[in-house]
Formats: structure tokens, C-alpha cells, sequence
């Protein structure tokens, strides 16, 4: 074993820790955001999988004929009830197809977006027989 | 005698080092590589997922319109097969076309299509309905749900739930 020898080998492994040091810590990065992600993900499935519970749970309140006044029923009860978010995830309701349905979306800062459109008609809140009672109107777009 | 074997054992330690750091060197790249993989392979993972559940999305929405334009335009035709619709439509006022216009719509930039309705339950309370949908594109992924049907005086029936069935792959 001579100098040159060490100083090669050792210049080499010292290389190689510093670059294996270097992958490591950028993967650990990176598994560490994908568990962030799934929260995340996580958080936002409960969120939709939460949207049925708290309709059926308030459909009682008032069934109707008229979809814009159910769907601006609709929006006020999510915007109410769902469950609160995580620091960072956003949530926005507001009515679409000419306020005849709700739009929900959920997103995070880190690109995750989950969108979808609930109409009251799914939820037997309105498209019934004409004699049902009209919504309390009540305006303003609902958003948190 | 003793000098020859001193020069043999330093002979046998010559060149010890390096392959010692080599080898060494490509173990510990192998195993940090194996770690960027398995990074790399989650991160993929979860991008599939992702845009699964987009389109699950897609589908749900689809179906939550469907459903408004069916209790709108074609609440006649819930108690119905989609196989009797076209010989349903003149009762139920509805043209050809706007039967045709009826089975297909678009959620943002996606557009879709009923690809199966079946009522459930039979004649003369039908209870559920089973509706199929499909994505256009070129993944034209199909989604089913079941609707709870309720009867409803002037209508005929009226959709009271939707439940998600899940997807069910790529129609043809």
C-alpha cells in the first residue's frame, strides 16, 4: 500500500459518501412529501366523502321543487358543516350551471385539486312533484 | 531471509486500498439509488392515483348533471331501460335529437355519454335505477351509480340519492 494508493482510494470513497449523502437526503425529501401528499389527499377524500352525510343529514329541513333555491341551500349546509381543513388546503363553494348546482373544490398549495359538481337533484332535494314547499331564499355565495 | 519475506508481505497489502474504496463506493451508490427508486416509484404512485380520483371526479359530476338533466327533460324516462327510450321519447315530448342530446353532455373540458340505464326492482315499483357512464377521449374510462328512485305524483319518478359505484375501467 502506497501514499498514491491511499490518497486515490480514500479521495474516491470520500466522493462517493458525499454523493450518497447527497441522494439519500434528496430521496428522504421526497418520501417526506409524499406522505405530506397523502394527508393531504386523505384530507380532501374525507371532505367529499363527508358532502352525502351532512345533505342527507339536513335534507329533512326542507325538500323542494325549486333547484336554485335548494342549491343555494346546499352550498350554505357545506359551507357550514364540512369539516374543518388542514392549514393550507382550500376549500371553494359556489353555484354553477345557472345556480342550479353546487361546484366544490378542494385544493392544496402543493398542486392537488379535487373538484366536483353536486346538483340537488342527487339528493332528493328538488325535480320532485310541484306541490313541494318552496326554499327559504337565502343569497349570498356561500364560499370558505 | 527476513527482508525477502517483509518485501512479500508488502506485496500482498499493495493494492488493498482500492478496490477496498471501489467496492465500497458502489455500495453505498447502489443503496441511495435504490432509495431515489423507491422515491421516484411513490411519487409516480401518487400521480396515478391522483388523476384516478380526477377521474372519478369527472364521472361523479357527470353523473350529478345527467341526473338534473334526466329530472328535467326525461323524468319519464327513469323508470325505463335505456334500450326503450328511443320508443319512449314522443311520450315523453321529447325529439329524437333532444333524446340524443339527452344521453350525452361535458363537465369542464371532459365529455361523456350513458352508456347503460337499467331500472331495478321491476314492474310496477321500480326502487333503483343503475346508470353507466362513459368519458370520451382516448381513455374513455366508464363509471356506474345507483340511483334511488322515489315515486312522485306528476313525474312519474323522482331520483331521491346517488350512490357511487366505483369505476369500472376502460369502455371500448
Amino acid at each position: 500500500m502506497n501514499l498514491a494508493e491511499v490518497i486515490v482510494a480514500s479521495s474516491l470513497f470520500l466522493s462517493a459518501c458525499g454523493g450518497a449523502a447527497q441522494i439519500g437526503s434528496s430521496s428522504a425529501q421526497a418520501m417526506a412529501q409524499s406522505r405530506h401528499q397523502i394527508d393531504v389527499m386523505e384530507t380532501i377524500e374525507a371532505q367529499l366523502l363527508a358532502v352525502a352525510p351532512v345533505l342527507q343529514g339536513a335534507a329533512h329541513d326542507g325538500p323542494a321543487h325549486d333547484c336554485g333555491g335548494a342549491a343555494q341551500w346546499m352550498q350554505q349546509q357545506l359551507a357550514s358543516a364540512l369539516p374543518p381543513l388542514p392549514p393550507g388546503v382550500e376549500r371553494q363553494l359556489s353555484l354553477a350551471a345557472g345556480g342550479q348546482q353546487v361546484m366544490l373544490v378542494l385544493r392544496s398549495p402543493d398542486g392537488l385539486r379535487r373538484e366536483r359538481l353536486y346538483s340537488p337533484v342527487g339528493f332528493g332535494l328538488c325535480g320532485g312533484p310541484a306541490d313541494l314547499p318552496q326554499f327559504p331564499q337565502e343569497s349570498g355565495d356561500a364560499s370558505s | 531471509m527476513w527482508r525477502s519475506v517483509h518485501r512479500c508481505r508488502r506485496r500482498d497489502n499493495e493494492g488493498f486500498a482500492l478496490p477496498l474504496a471501489v467496492a465500497g463506493s458502489m455500495l453505498l451508490l447502489l443503496s441511495s439509488s435504490s432509495l431515489q427508486m423507491l422515491a421516484l416509484h411513490n411519487r409516480t404512485q401518487l400521480a396515478r392515483q391522483h388523476r384516478r380520483l380526477q377521474i372519478e371526479d369527472t364521472l361523479a359530476s357527470a353523473a350529478h348533471q345527467q341526473i338534473a338533466r334526466l329530472a328535467e327533460h326525461g323524468s319519464c324516462l327513469l323508470g325505463l331501460d335505456q334500450a326503450q327510450w328511443s320508443a319512449a321519447a314522443a311520450d315523453c315530448a321529447l325529439s329524437a335529437e333532444a333524446l340524443a342530446t339527452l344521453q350525452q353532455g361535458q363537465v369542464g373540458a371532459d365529455t361523456y355519454r350513458v352508456a347503460a340505464y337499467r331500472p331495478l326492482g321491476g314492474d310496477p315499483q321500480v326502487t333503483s335505477a343503475e346508470l353507466e357512464l362513459q368519458l370520451g377521449g382516448s381513455q374513455s374510462w366508464r363509471a356506474g351509480f345507483r340511483l334511488s328512485l322515489a315515486p312522485a305524483a306528476a313525474a312519474g319518478l323522482r331520483v331521491i340519492a346517488v350512490q357511487e359505484l366505483g369505476l369500472r375501467g376502460v369502455g371500448a
